[in-house]
């Protein structure tokens, strides 16, 4: 068989696999199409994207330039943060890939065919590259490299940076490659050992913010034009070859440091692929002690009588625990809000903070822990099928998911309360705006609920954030939004004491959570 | 109320295909009734039935004297249905899996009880292990102890030896005889002929979406006049001795 067509049934059947696993390859591709997938629809759309992110982040320097700022310092730093998108990108893609490959067991799958490693591994990379976006990723430095290119034909720029720029860029991107395709083999343990779901889920949720603090950091980067770069960047691996004209040794020092990491994520990642892509167990060197092997002794068995509700949060709370990305996911939900206004409300004193500031994060932080109901839908991936089978009605499982949702969303709540009490100028305006998030998390809990499970399969099948359509969550929820940002706004400029508007507002998300709850969430089997 | 399953003149189209042909049987209490056919022949449509998941678009499917079709969920409470397919929570571990499962049904059950369950279905060096890690047969297992502890009047059980070794078979002969004594109904399928025939009272063999043979196994071999079930049901399912010289000439 040619490796080319291997690599085109390996990447068909991670998409198609990858229902499960709820990742997607970013192209114009389906899940579901039968046929050899294409090489330009899988990395077309990727290109395109990132083109646009590319250039964007590098045109700063054209109006730098024109003001007369260090230009060169200005493109080490916009380099930097692209050279971050790129690696982020990069990494996600790789992991994606090989997680799915790993853990829906298509390597045993191959190991049966009569196929050499060699074939296999060269098919494996193919796919990655062509039918999974990975070509598309080099489009996250290229256009934007090669814009600064034509800036330095006009003068404001060595054109040795940017050739620099492009060399590094091909590096992270190997590594990052690498280094993803090493940590994707690792997932088959992730949900055996608590150490690995722990790490992992740290990681996906240092992701999600750095994918937020990615416009902040921008905005950093702005002041710092004109300020001298001092010789130690140069140092730093693959960062460092961005400022090797201006130091030599350095970035002879950095460009060595970056080849030896790049030789040794990849020496690992092959070994790891080498490793599960072995045909027959190796003959073991050491010759084992005589005796009976030990039997680990089983661990203790331990059922506790639960009732219905507190045994289906504990159930979906194991499987949240067990899935590190949308246990990660969740806790950014739940974070995000309070990233965004805990710099400005900390830097206010007592009694400093308007009243509107200090009602945002509660509307905000309300509207996020109810969303996060829909990932507690999606933990339940190919179990879901076990629901069809049960006793359970929509409406059930509606109240059961919310009230999940709100749990999870507690802590917050008393972080918003702490920050209340601390700034407000009166302690009946703090608990207010508590009693606020508490409802609003709960209303848009059940809300957000009673539409997902309107839109539930009717047929026994998985639930995962691919088989239930993108477009209908991304409309729906958009709605619920706006209508509860247009009441709240309504309420809150039209009445002037706040506690009444309170009030006003909190019969409003009672009545529209309820409507959606009553016509939504029926009372028939899942 | 008589624990029994009624199928009442049942009809189903899968995309305008008749997949079940105005099917009509039942399982009286006390009885174990084997459903056999090939492959496609509407067996696991009409066990899906019995609990609502699949609705008949003519024809009722009456449990526990529960109407499915109408009343799903107080179906659900009833049977203890086993899919062909082995439907399970895999990031659970057994245990966890097993107090889910009784904590949905609302079923109190002795610790001792369910210890003694996982040790006779040798679950018991599994336990702490998530469930996706166990094999095939041990996940059928898992999914038995849960329908063993909840005790539900009435089986509907899909091939339900599939994948078991002998010992772990017997035991479940052993549980179906003993839960009929008790006044339960079972309805099972299985392709294992032999099996069907230790363990039913009664046959129904399904072809094509109809009841072609129906019988004690002894009555059916006597009405065919053959030695095996499994001659009866090459007989009624229209296996031609012809497919085997067929079979024969294609490799010379």
């Amino acid at each position: 068989m040619k490796t080319r067509k291997l690599a085109q049934i390996l990447a068909r059947e991670v998409m198609y696999r990858s229902r499960r696993t709820g990742y997607k390859s970013f192209s114009f591709l389906k899940r579901d199409k039968v046929g050899a997938p294409s090489a330009l629809k899988s990395n077309a759309l990727g290109a395109i994207f990132f083109s646009i992110i590319s250039l964007t982040i590098i045109s700063p320097l054209f109006y730098a330039a024109q003001g007369g700022a260090n230009v060169e310092n200005l493109f080490i730093e916009l380099s930097v943060f692209l050279i971050m998108f790129e690696a982020l990108m990069s990494l996600l893609l790789a992991i994606s890939f090989t997680s799915t490959f790993i853990n829906e067991k298509l390597v045993e799958a191959l190991k049966i065919l009569p196929l050499r490693e060699k074939e296999i591994l060269r098919a494996y990379v193919e796919a990655l590259l062509l039918y999974w976006g990975g070509l598309s990723n080099i489009f996250t430095f290229l256009p934007g490299m090669l814009l600064a290119v034509y800036f330095s034909t006009l003068g404001y720029l060595p054109i040795i940076q940017p050739l620099l720029g492009i060399i590094s860029g091909f590096l992270v991107l190997s590594m990052s490659y690498s280094i993803g395709i090493a940590i994707g083999t690792f997932s088959s343990l992730v949900k055996k050992r608590k150490t690995f779901r722990f790490i992992s889920a740290i990681a996906w949720l240092l992701v999600f913010v750095l994918l937020y603090s990615g416009s902040s950091l921008l905005r950093f980067i702005t002041p710092m034009i004109g300020e001298e770069l001092s010789g130690w960047i140069a140092l730093i691996p693959f960062i460092g070859l961005l400022a090797a004209h201006r130091n030599i040794l350095e970035g002879l020092f950095s460009t060595m440091v970056s080849l030896m990491i790049i030789y040794c994520s990849y020496k690992i990642a092959l070994s790891k692929l080498k490793k599960l892509l072995t045909l027959e167990p190796k003959v073991s060197a050491i010759i084992p002690k005589a005796g009976f092997k030990v039997e680990k002794p089983a661990a203790k068995l331990r059922i506790k009588s639960r009732g219905f509700l507190v045994g289906f949060m504990v159930k979906d709370f194991k499987l949240l625990g067990r899935e590190p990305r949308r246990l990660a996911n969740v806790l950014y939900m739940l974070i995000l809000p309070i990233m965004i206004f805990l710099p400005t409300l900390i830097s206010k004193n007592p009694g400093e903070a308007p009243s509107f500031l200090l009602v945002m994060p509660s509307i905000i932080f309300g509207f996020f822990s109810g969303t996060i109901v829909s990932l507690l839908f999606y933990i339940e991936s190919s179990g879901a099928r076990v629901l069809y089978m049960l006793p359970l009605t929509r409406r059930k499982l509606a109240l059961v998911k919310a009230a999940e949702a709100y749990l999870l969303a507690l802590p917050g709540a008393a972080i918003i309360l702490a920050l209340n009490l601390y700034l407000a100028v009166e302690i009946s305006q703090a608990i207010a705006n508590t009693l606020f998030v508490v409802l609003a998390s709960l209303t848009t809990s059940i809300a957000i609920s009673s539409l997902t499970v309107w839109h539930l399969p009717e047929a026994p099948s998985d639930w995962t954030e691919a088989s239930m359509s993108r477009f209908y969550r991304g409309m729906i929820y958009l709605a619920y939004y706006a209508l509860l940002m247009v009441v709240t706004f309504v309420i809150l400029f039209s009445i002037k004491y706040l506690l009444l508007a309170f009030v006003y507002t909190s019969i409003a998300y009672i009545a529209i959570s309820m409507t959606l709850f009553l016509l939504c969430a029926k009372k028939k089997p899942i | 109320m008589e624990k029994n399953i009624v199928y009442e003149d049942v009809w189903k189209a899968f995309n305008s295909q008749p997949v079940i042909r105005g099917v009509s049987f039942n399982v009286r209490e006390g009885e174990i009734v084997a459903l056999l056919g090939p492959n496609g022949s509407g067996k696991s449509t009409l066990f899906k039935m019995s609990l609502g998941i699949v609705k008949p678009d003519k024809g009722s499917v009456l449990v526990d004297g529960v109407d499915a079709v109408s009343n799903p969920i107080k179906a659900r409470q009833v049977v203890g249905y086993m899919p062909e397919e082995t439907v399970i929570y895999e990031s659970l571990k057994l245990e966890e899996y097993i107090e889910f499962i009784l904590s949905v049904y609302r079923v109190k059950v002795e610790e001792s009880l369910i210890e003694e369950i996982i040790n006779i279905l040798e679950l018991e060096q599994h336990v702490g292990k998530l469930i996706g890690e166990l094999s095939h047969g041990n996940k059928r297992k898992v999914l038995l102890a849960t329908l063993m502890l909840r005790e539900p009047p009435i089986l509907v059980l899909d091939e339900v030896f599939s994948g078991l070794d002998p010992v772990i078979a017997r035991i479940i002969k052993t549980w179906l005889r003993d839960k009929t004594r008790r006044g339960g109904a079972v309805l099972v399928s299985t392709h294992v002929l032999p099996i069907a025939e230790a363990v039913a009272d009664r046959v129904l063999i399904i072809h094509r979406g109809e009841i072609v043979a129906e019988g004690k196994p002894g009555e059916l071999k006597e009405i065919f006049g053959v030695k095996e079930l499994e001659d009866v049901f090459l007989e009624v399912t229209g296996y031609a001795r012809e497919y085997e010289d067929l079979i024969r000439e294609l490799y010379e």
